[in-house]
């Protein structure tokens, strides 16, 4: 709208027809803006508004008051909160904030009301692929401690012969079945594929892979040290574990590299280590992709959910069914993993929970720090939305425009 | 959210936004108008012309509340603004729900010392399965009188705590709190104790002897661990099996965090003190070599999560309404709910005397006021 003060002679008409007082459009005919505001009740004593008027012109006044008012509010929008009381004495405007009153002879009632502080439609998901790529060498550095963790906690392990299995339920209530651990390695590479593609797509693959990344990290550098403070003996007879290289460092760097290059896994041959019961990064791994893959994905692919959730249970199960880790290490490891996924992600998603308070206890983890760090620009929820990581307009064939669901670049 | 645009929306109605008042004979109290705007304008003179407008704005006062709300009913452009209730309502106190809280601590308790007698009889024997290596039994070589150390600093905290909760003033909702941790800790673990047995952290344990089919034994030894506490110190407790995760870690530790958590700030030499309890206690368990490090590692990190995770769930509001709350997925929200739903702040930290001053002083001084009267 736009300011009185520059309304011409025909806006003026306008506002006197759309006010439903068509009767001084022709005495006002010359009035521009300004004029139409300088207009008092002495104007309609004298003809020829007296002669118009019915009413000495009280309601025009009163319109020209509330317009005066509007402009005045439409001014200073931004300045204004929470109610807006006018003192008008003898026609001049003088605004006065959120009840505060220039009349000390009117008593008018105060409430207070709390405005609640509308979260900040300004979502800003900065990509600062630098913190990104902090995150991917402390979780590099953590897997190749865990290996190395693994290689001197072999050469601790109790033999077979001198530490039998330890008793657990699970494996009397089911005998050992061969295959299954292939089962459990093949359903854990699945899953990472699957997971691995779906952060391909995603638009804020920056902030997404930075909280995976640190994630896995500590994960995995809570488990070396519960492996190296206390080493279960192996579940089974069936294990092979290699022989001990006592003092040899050459060997136990060569043996570091091999489990490296086969990502621990046995199905590459690379795992062929004990001592790393306590607790299962077979579990972990099952866990935090499903995890991760539901949390990112859009609700509506349930049946996508469903089935990575069958390849993450049976996973797990297969690990138990196959005695390679005692069901402790299985429990041990998914309370972890899902307590910490949950956690994270709820200081991330709430305003409140990043500052460090006396009502904040998420704020006395030791990792608190570097969450701050990485979460600090980060404001509101990440949104599940999709893009392909390279720019498909060079290769478009047909001219036509194309509506869908992925974010353009 | 200036009221003329949702005037110049409706077609029907054309709104005075004015409330008038005339002064002094008269002040008419502008209509209570929720969520908008309210301009008064003050004429300083009394006319006749004023009656007139007088009841016209009255008019229009209604007509401008008929129509906000109509338009508002419409737009939909409006933000709930919660009015906050009297404060008595925040905290109800609501004994009985601390009684339920009592008696799932209580079923807890009795259900472990029932594991630990199961999990007795499948403990392999010491000549069987030797102690675990473990890296702090490497350093350090036993300590004989250790565990007394643990067992008395245990004892000393929760007594210190039992008196603090005494004192409190919100004692039954912080009651229920502490009941529903120490039940939830101790199901975990009967959990871990039972699914995967450990075997003795050293060879100076002496287990009692097992007894195969003998029920009514097994029943004694139940009662005698839960009238003893569980305690070594009052000879109760004889049982082996029950090291992941370690019972007086949790114990130790959770009292310390309720200590710390409702005192109030400027009493950091009592904190610092029971910290210095605390830890000392969970270090002799170790120098005792009655647990492996790993039992007192996840029972201090199972303990301290799932105190942080319950009292953030509680404190922060925010989460309660939060479409996205990730802290609700765990499988005791609904136990959660139930116990704070009414709680609706911060539990603050307030003390006061237990119980009321004898109200036979009053009397008196009722008594002499009377007196003084006549």
């Amino acid at each position: 709208m736009k300011k009185v003060v520059a309304w011409s002679a025909e806006d003026v008409s306008n506002w006197l027809s759309k006010e439903g007082m068509p009767e001084y459009i022709d005495a006002l005919c010359q009035m521009d803006g300004p004029a139409l505001l300088k207009l008092t009740e002495t104007d309609f004593q004298k003809p020829p508004l007296s002669l118009l008027s019915s009413d000495a012109g009280q309601q025009l006044l009163e319109r020209l008051e509330t317009l005066r008012i509007e402009t005045h509010i439409e001014a200073h929008k931004n300045g204004h909160a929470n109610g807006h009381i006018v003192r008008l004495p003898n026609g001049t405007t003088k605004p006065q904030r959120n009840g505060s009153l220039a009349m000390k002879d009117f008593s008018m009632e105060m409430i207070h009301i709390p405005m609640p502080t509308i979260e900040a439609t300004r979502s800003s998901f900065p990509v600062e692929w630098g913190k990104t790529g902090v995150a991917f060498i402390y979780a590099v550095v953590c897997f190749v401690t865990t290996t190395v963790v693994i290689s001197v906690v072999h050469e601790r392990v109790p033999p077979k012969e001198h530490t039998p299995p330890l008793p657990d339920k699970f494996f009397d209530l089911f005998d050992r079945v061969e295959w299954a651990f292939s089962i459990c390695e093949i359903n854990g590479m699945l899953l990472v594929g699957l997971w691995l593609i779906q952060w391909i797509l995603l638009k804020y693959r920056s902030i997404i892979g930075r909280r995976f990344f640190f994630i896995v990290g500590t994960l995995y550098l809570y488990r070396c040290i519960t492996m190296y403070i206390t080493t279960l003996p192996v579940p089974g007879m069936h294990f092979k574990c290699s022989p001990k290289l006592l003092g040899n460092w050459e060997a136990q760097m060569r043996r570091v590299m091999k489990m490296i290059a086969g990502g621990g896994l046995s199905i590459t041959g690379s795992h062929t280590m004990c001592g790393d019961y306590l607790y299962s990064g077979h579990t972990v791994m099952l866990t935090l992709t499903y995890l991760f893959i539901k949390e990112y994905s859009p609700k509506r692919f349930w049946w996508y959910h469903w089935l990575c959730w069958t390849l993450s249970a049976v996973g797990i199960f297969c690990i138990l069914l196959a005695h390679d880790h005692y069901t402790v290490d299985v429990v041990v490891a998914y309370f972890i993993t899902t307590r910490l996924f949950w956690w994270y992600h709820t200081m991330a998603n709430q305003q409140s929970l990043k500052e460090t308070s006396q009502s904040n206890p998420f704020s006395r983890v030791w990792w608190y720090r570097l969450f701050q760090y990485f979460e600090e620009n980060v404001n509101g929820m990440v949104p599940k939305n999709y893009q392909l990581p390279f720019s498909w307009r060079a290769l478009q064939w047909n001219r036509g425009v194309k509506y869908s669901r992925l974010d353009s670049q | 959210m200036a009221a003329s645009e949702l005037i110049h929306d409706s077609d029907d109605v054309r709104l005075q936004v004015e409330a008038s008042v005339t002064t002094p004979t008269a002040p008419l109290h502008p209509p209570r108008v929720a969520n908008g705007d309210l301009r008064s304008t003050v004429t300083g003179s009394v006319d006749g012309k004023q009656e007139r407008g007088r009841l016209g704005s009255l008019l229009q006062q209604n007509q401008l509340i008929h129509s906000l709300s109509s338009g508002l009913r419409r737009h939909c452009h409006y933000v709930k603004i919660p009015v906050q209730e009297e404060h008595a309502v925040q905290l109800p106190t609501e004994w009985w729900k601390t009684g339920v809280a009592f008696l799932y601590a209580a079923f807890n308790l009795v259900f472990t010392t029932v594991v630990i007698t199961i999990v007795h009889e499948r403990v392999p024997d010491k000549s069987v399965s030797p102690p675990l290596p473990d890296k702090f039994f490497d350093y350090v070589d036993r300590v004989p009188w250790a565990f007394t150390v643990t067992e008395s600093n245990g004892l000393i905290l929760v007594g210190l705590w039992l008196l603090q909760w005494i004192c409190l003033k919100h004692r039954s909702i912080i009651g229920r709190r502490c009941f529903f941790l120490i039940g939830t800790l101790y199901m975990y673990r009967c959990v871990t104790m039972y699914i995967t047995t450990l075997p003795v952290p050293g060879k100076h344990m002496v287990c009692a002897p097992k007894l195969y089919n003998d029920s009514t034994g097994k029943i004694w030894r139940i009662l005698r661990l839960i009238s003893g506490g569980g305690l070594s110190l009052t000879g109760s407790h004889l049982m082996c099996g029950d090291f992941l995760y370690s019972g007086h870690t949790v114990m130790l530790t959770l009292s310390y965090l309720f200590i710390k958590e409702y005192s109030p700030p400027w009493m950091w030499w009592y904190r610092w003190f029971c910290w210095a309890l605390s830890a000392s206690g969970v270090v002799c368990i170790l120098f005792a070599h009655e647990h492996y490090s790993i039992d007192v590692v996840v029972g201090y990190v199972v303990t301290t999560r799932t105190f942080w995770w319950y009292h953030t769930m509680a404190n922060t509001h925010a989460l309660r309404q939060a479409p996205n709350n990730f802290l609700s997925r765990t499988w005791w929200n609904p136990i959660f709910n139930f116990l704070e739903r009414n709680v609706r702040t911060t539990v603050p930290v307030a003390f006061t005397w237990p119980v009321a001053l004898p109200s036979a002083c009053r009397q008196r001084y009722r008594i002499v006021e009377g007196g003084r009267d006549e």
